[in-house]
């Protein structure tokens, strides 16, 4: 190909990785401004090379693939319009059978659609049609492609047909590498470097707010950043992912502290880790850090950037992810929850956690007692406390007894049947009675049993609950 | 020399005073004037305090838990009440959601706060047993902390999320620090929060003098009501002069 057909001439390289992420992508930009990603499977990159004059532009291409590691097969095509030049890419030789894979790539280049079966019965009317090679489906009579083909055949008319060379440009997705925000601050070598927590979190403060202010403009907030330390001019990254994006430093600093300090007791200030970070920083108190440097990883849609002076909703939500995220890093994901009432018919199935996110951070109001959950008006409410083990009861006429306890009985009320929904034989074994049990000392009780028969003499007798 | 940029126009006091949302705001004073908050929740003849501990004792199945539920599903139907009786109801509130169901709304102030956190070390709560004791399960923000139920009540309380927050801790939590200063701690920042600390005990705790709980009841099995064992002259000032003991630290440091 001469420099002047290629600047005449729409050029197309494709390049098909087994797989490849944004970061690998960001590579190709050398070579063509103009590139678009297919992030699905077949995977593609594709560099519109319309007016660039490099002779060895596919040595270099492969090169770059090779020095990226990448194992994948590299096409350029040359046409008078786009769709040529992506038939030309995809099957370089006139002869190359079409594949299905090439059929996808030919259909739906930039992978815009999900993949539906039409595209297999498609290539397997083709295969009827006769046509098999490239060279066969370019001297296709376009006209013909609509009626015999339907959408998908105009489709692919319009990519073949020269007259409308801009159907392809139009569609191009072009790339644009994610855009790195990080912050950094280097020490003096002449000036005393931080060997401390305490140190390290005052330098580190600035570096986050400006981080957050920097994501706020963008209307963006925090969802995982790399922290790295310089000691001994080597760098020690740590990633932290926040469970609930950031958008502020209020939110933010606590969860950085705590990483932080984490971190500092891991790394053996406590000599238990013995890894590098350990040894550098906090066992050898004499080398301090000589630069911290925050990187964000990833972001999550945030707040618009300006500020609505009459609504604090948007705050509230700030401070809702920011508590939710405090309370799931140092307790766990399950230990701070909405719950959710169940349709089960077993008490200690009758309610599921939520996670908080699924729930707005500020409650609608609702007219009288709200979300009151029905229950028969002749039914008393079941007890506010459960025991996550059942604890057996032994029945001694008017008194009660479990292994530390006996007390009298005042009153019983039951029993309330509970059954399984379905009614079967092994719904009936399952079937519980239980009884309020007023105790003479106070407490009430709330126990069950499957026999029935006078409360005096049941044997069986499990403590469910109680009416704190 | 001046040059002509093309700026995006500027928002000037003008064009606030002509949208309508400033205009409705101005209308409804219960918006921009929000009236003090009470001090204190009336709920069954007692005062609770807001911003300050109320220490609710009693052993197992006297009946506390019961009673936290009642005061929390009084107190918010009061709020909802309050606010429809001011008629703070416009088109505007149905589009950005805040009207319920039975169309009372909640003004800017009050709706932050019908959220409940309930802390418990380990968690025993039946939320089922709470739905139908009347409490909106949606309201309630459940953690169970461990041994670190103390650190989330902090947290909490620090957020300013919470209309109310209740704690549930066994006596070996709180007596693995010194209790009087956990619980100093604690009602520094429910004083700041401005919300009650409803904390639910087994055992009623020996007072003393600067004790930080102003709300002492506790549960009488039998009846299933509570009484009143102390009640702090401190929680007559809080809510209004929330600020007063701190001042006067500072002047003496001053004078000093």
């Amino acid at each position: 190909m001469s420099a002047e057909d290629r600047c005449r001439h729409s050029v197309l390289a494709c390049i098909l990785p087994d797989r490849l992420g944004p970061e690998q992508a960001e590579v190709f930009l050398r070579f063509s401004p103009r590139i678009a990603l297919r992030r699905r499977t077949p995977w593609a990159v594709f560099l519109d090379l319309r007016g660039i004059r490099s002779p060895h532009l596919p040595l270099k291409i492969r090169a770059a693939l090779e020095r990226l590691g990448i194992e994948g097969k590299l096409g350029i095509g040359l046409g008078p319009s786009p769709g040529d030049a992506l038939l030309g890419a995809l099957a370089p030789s006139p002869e190359m059978r079409l594949d299905a894979r090439t059929i996808d790539l030919l259909l739906d280049p930039f992978g815009m659609e999900p993949a539906s079966r039409e595209l297999v019965a498609w290539s397997a009317l083709l295969e009827q049609l006769g046509i098999r090679t490239s060279s066969e489906l370019a001297r296709l009579p376009l006209t013909a492609l609509g009626s015999r083909f339907g959408r998908r055949g105009v489709e692919l008319a319009r990519r073949l047909e020269a007259e409308r060379e801009e159907a392809l440009p139009d569609l191009w997705p072009v790339f644009t590498p994610p855009q790195r925000v990080h912050e950094e601050i280097r020490f003096d070598p002449d000036q005393e470097a931080p060997t401390a927590y305490e140190p390290l979190l005052f330098l580190a403060r600035p570096l986050l707010d400006r981080l957050c202010l920097r994501l706020r403009a963008r209307s963006l907030r925090l969802q995982s950043l790399v922290l790295s330390l310089e000691i001994r001019n080597r760098m020690h990254p740590t990633t932290l992912t926040l469970s609930q994006p950031q958008g502020s430093l209020v939110g933010m600093l606590p969860l950085f502290q705590e990483h932080l300090q984490r971190r500092i007791a891991e790394g053996a200030g406590l000599g238990t880790s013995g890894n590098a970070y350990d040894t550098d920083f906090a066992a050898d108190g004499t080398h301090g850090v000589s630069c911290i440097r925050i990187e964000v990883l990833e972001t999550a849609p945030g707040l618009s950037g300006q500020r609505d002076l009459f609504d604090r909703i948007d705050e509230l939500s700030e401070s809702w992810d920011s508590l939710i995220g405090r309370l799931q890093q140092r307790l766990g994901p399950e230990a701070s929850f909405f719950a959710l009432p169940t349709r089960q018919h077993l008490p200690e199935k009758g309610w599921k956690p939520a996670k908080p996110e699924q729930l707005p951070p500020v409650r609608v109001a609702t007219a009288g007692p709200p979300g009151t959950l029905a229950r028969a008006a002749l039914l008393a409410p079941a007890p506010s406390r459960l025991l996550k083990r059942t604890v057996p009861l032994r029945i001694d006429g008017s008194h009660l007894e479990w292994p530390k306890k006996r007390l009298r009985i005042l009153e019983v009320e039951g029993p309330e049947r509970i059954t399984p929904p379905v009614q079967t034989a092994e719904a009936a074994a399952q079937e519980r009675l239980y009884y309020r049990i007023r105790c003479h000392e106070g407490p009430m009780l709330w126990a069950y049993t499957h026999d029935e028969g006078p409360f005096e003499s049941l044997q069986g007798v499990l403590l469910h609950g109680y009416f704190d | 020399m001046l040059t002509r940029l093309n700026i995006a126009p500027v928002l000037t006091a003008d064009h606030l005073r002509q949208t309508d949302r400033l205009a409705r705001l101005r209308e409804t004073p219960g918006i921009l004037k929000t009236p003090p908050a009470s001090p204190h929740i009336e709920h069954d003849g007692i005062f609770v305090p807001r911003g300050a501990i109320t220490e609710i004792s009693g052993p197992p199945g006297s009946g506390k838990t019961e009673w936290t539920l009642r005061f929390i599903s009084s107190c918010f139907s009061n709020l909802c009440s309050s606010a429809k009786d001011s008629g703070q109801h416009s088109n505007q509130d149905e589009r950005i959601g805040m009207v319920g169901s039975g169309g009372v709304v909640q003004n800017r102030t009050t709706r932050v706060a019908t959220r409940v956190a309930w802390i418990e070390d380990a968690f025993t709560a039946n939320p089922r047993g709470f739905a139908e004791h009347g409490a909106d399960l949606s309201q309630f923000l459940f953690v169970e902390g461990g041994k670190d139920a103390l650190w989330a009540t902090h947290q909490v309380l620090r957020s300013q999320l919470f209309g109310a927050v209740v704690l549930w801790v066994r006596e070996s939590v709180l007596s693995a620090t010194k209790p009087s200063v956990e619980l100093r701690k604690l009602q520094l920042s429910a004083e700041q929060a401005g919300a009650p600390l409803l904390l639910l005990c087994s055992q009623p705790r020996p007072t003393g003098v600067n004790w930080p709980v102003s709300l002492q009841m506790n549960m009488d099995p039998r009846t299933r009501r509570p009484r009143i064992l102390q009640q702090s002259p401190r929680s007559e000032e809080v809510g209004h002069e929330r600020r007063r003991p701190l001042q006067t630290f500072r002047t003496r440091l001053h004078s000093a």
